[in-house]
């Protein structure tokens, strides 16, 4: 699905970052540090103990004083992808744990491009998060590590996101469907994402909301197998629901389904935080290069 | 409206069945979805509803209610009662002349006609007492005096038959005077209505009959459709032949258009030797004369 055209068209991307970085390793993004990169900072006076390969002779020329330059030193961006491998993320004709996976490989690769340093996350297994580093070698080892993900039990992604490692300012990527109680009710779904919004900011990170979702949730009027009475099973806590179907009650889950989506789209915006509904249906081409084009800052 | 049973009535008891049917859940198919979160507040829509609330929409369920009131309804047999024909005495009065035996588009003779409607008029009745009265050209015949037994009234109207002469409803006026009572000393609760089934033919003569009550005329069959053979008479002539008479009379009220044909024997080959075209004005009686007829 993601060939070499894909990986190239990817190549020219970059994540934006709100913050500058100030305490990683080398890598491409601005920092706050002066270090030794070819971008020229400031000038300061020259104090002893300072490499004199530094000093601005020219300067000192003209000034009859000693001078050093500063250059800006560039850093790594830490750019964390958590993937929610709930037992809902596996529904669909087209299963929105692969979307998933695939919109994960499309991020960490952008970042192992950018020298970004990229932590993959199983929301299952906080502990033990995937670190890709050096570039894009590191690509066979993500795609194997990605596909060796199952989907199934619960995750609770407010409880994941509070375990994520303190590593400086950078970008957190949630790709989840966010099918989770605390999430989908009205009241109380919009605190939880205000809270979690307001965890990652303290943590100055970037965050962007990846909701999955299947064509089959997004459309279900056009399902002709949900009329009539339907056991509704539940693929993560294995609950039925016993409904009798008709146009109404269609009417009335999109109602509360647009609800949902527009309670995490609000909460999103007010943060600051980005929010973008990816379909299984939509082409992963259209997914990354238009619809989320808002996700890059070049 | 009258209903003629009432033992349809315990279908109604269907109604109820419908509507506990409608409140029991079908036991309802396995469908996989992601998460039911979404669909639970449908859930909770759907038990916050009270009992009558959970009906207002089916629309399925009223149909099939008012399906089964109607066929219960039909089953009843209803018929809506025609003022004035509850009560009192009736006189049936019955034409048998010989046109009565014309059979119309419909297959049935006059008579038949006429006792068909005679015999509803006896059904549909109620607290009404009959007498039956048929006439043709012998005179009246006092077939049933005041019975209120719809079942042998109708026996009584279906053994009439039609005979083969013709008639006048007037000669019945002596018959229908004596079961309408003094007509001078008028009594309105005994005074009997006269019912007239006839053709054409007596229709004519509805307005001869007198009587204190009211009457009714129930005209069977197309009026102009009652031309008659009067008679038909032959000579034969010095030379071998014959000069035949025919007399043709229309007893409807309208114009009619009729065709006189004369055929040899029936024993040969039912030639037809002579053809007349005659139009007959209402009430016309004329001669068709047939000459030199080998």
């Amino acid at each position: 699905m993601l060939d070499a055209a894909f990986f190239d068209r990817l190549s020219r991307l970059r994540l934006s970052m709100g913050h500058k970085v100030s305490m990683n390793l080398t890598g491409n993004r601005k920092s706050t540090q002066k270090g030794s990169s070819t971008e020229f900072s400031d000038f300061r006076e020259y104090m002893p103990g300072d490499d004199i390969r530094r000093i601005d002779w020219n300067a000192y020329g003209r000034l009859d004083r000693l001078y050093v330059k500063e250059y800006m030193e560039e850093k790594e961006a830490v750019v964390s992808i958590l993937i929610d491998t709930s037992a809902s993320m596996d529904y669909g004709l087209k299963k929105k744990g692969t979307l998933a996976c695939l919109l994960a490989a499309a991020f960490a690769y952008m970042g192992l491009n950018n020298m970004d340093r990229v932590m993959l996350y199983d929301m299952q297994q906080m502990q033990t998060p995937f670190v890709a580093s050096g570039g894009k070698r590191a690509l066979p080892r993500l795609t194997q590590w990605l596909e060796q993900r199952s989907f199934d039990k619960t995750v609770d992604i407010s409880e994941a996101v509070r375990q994520l490692p303190m590593k400086g300012p950078g970008v957190t990527l949630i790709i989840s469907d966010f099918l989770q109680e605390s999430f989908v009710e009205s009241s109380q779904g919009q605190e939880t994402t205000r809270r979690l919004l307001r965890f990652l900011e303290y943590r100055r990170q970037k965050t962007a909301f990846l909701h999955v979702l299947a064509g089959e949730e997004l459309s279900v009027g056009l399902s002709q197998e949900l009329t009539g009475t339907r056991n509704l099973i539940d693929m993560e806590e294995k609950s039925t629901l016993r409904l009798t179907l008709d146009t109404s009650s269609i009417r009335a889950y999109e109602q509360a389904l647009q609800g949902f989506l527009l309670g995490l789209r609000q909460e999103c915006a007010r943060m600051g935080a980005f929010y973008a509904v990816c379909n299984t249906e939509t082409d992963i081409y259209q997914l990354i290069f238009q619809e989320l084009r808002r996700l890059y800052d070049i | 409206m009258i209903f003629e049973s009432l033992w349809s009535l315990f279908f109604l008891a269907a109604v109820p069945i419908i509507i506990v049917l409608y409140l029991l859940k079908p036991r309802g198919t396995d469908y996989l979805i992601s998460s039911n979160l979404l669909w639970k507040k449908l859930l909770k829509n759907e038990q916050s509803r009270t009992f009558f609330e959970k009906f207002i929409h089916n629309i399925l369920m009223y149909l099939q209610i008012l399906i089964i009131v109607l066929l219960v309804i039909a089953l009843m047999s209803p018929f809506i009662q025609v003022n004035g024909r509850s009560g009192g005495r009736k006189i049936l009065l019955i034409d048998t002349s010989a046109s009565m035996q014309h059979v119309g588009a419909s297959g049935k003779s006059r008579l038949e006609e006429a006792v068909g409607q005679a015999c509803d008029y006896v059904r549909t009745a109620q607290d009404t007492r009959f007498s039956v009265v048929s006439v043709d050209a012998t005179g009246a015949r006092l077939l049933a005096v005041d019975i209120a037994d719809a079942d042998s009234l109708v026996r009584t109207l279906q053994d009439i038959e039609c005979s083969d002469s013709g008639g006048s409803l007037l000669l019945a006026q002596s018959v229908l005077d004596t079961l309408m009572g003094d007509t001078a000393a008028f009594d309105e609760e005994n005074a009997a209505d006269v019912l007239v089934y006839t053709d054409g033919a007596g229709a004519a003569e509805f307005g001869g009959l007198y009587g204190a009550a009211k009457k009714e005329l129930y005209v069977v069959g197309d009026a102009s459709s009652n031309i008659a053979n009067e008679y038909t008479v032959f000579t034969r002539r010095e030379d071998g032949l014959y000069d035949v008479m025919v007399s043709i009379s229309n007893y409807s009220d309208a114009e009619a258009d009729v065709d006189v044909s004369l055929y040899e024997d029936a024993a040969y080959d039912k030639k037809m030797v002579a053809l007349v075209s005659m139009h007959l004005a209402a009430s016309e009686s004329r001669i068709c004369l047939f000459e030199e007829i080998d």
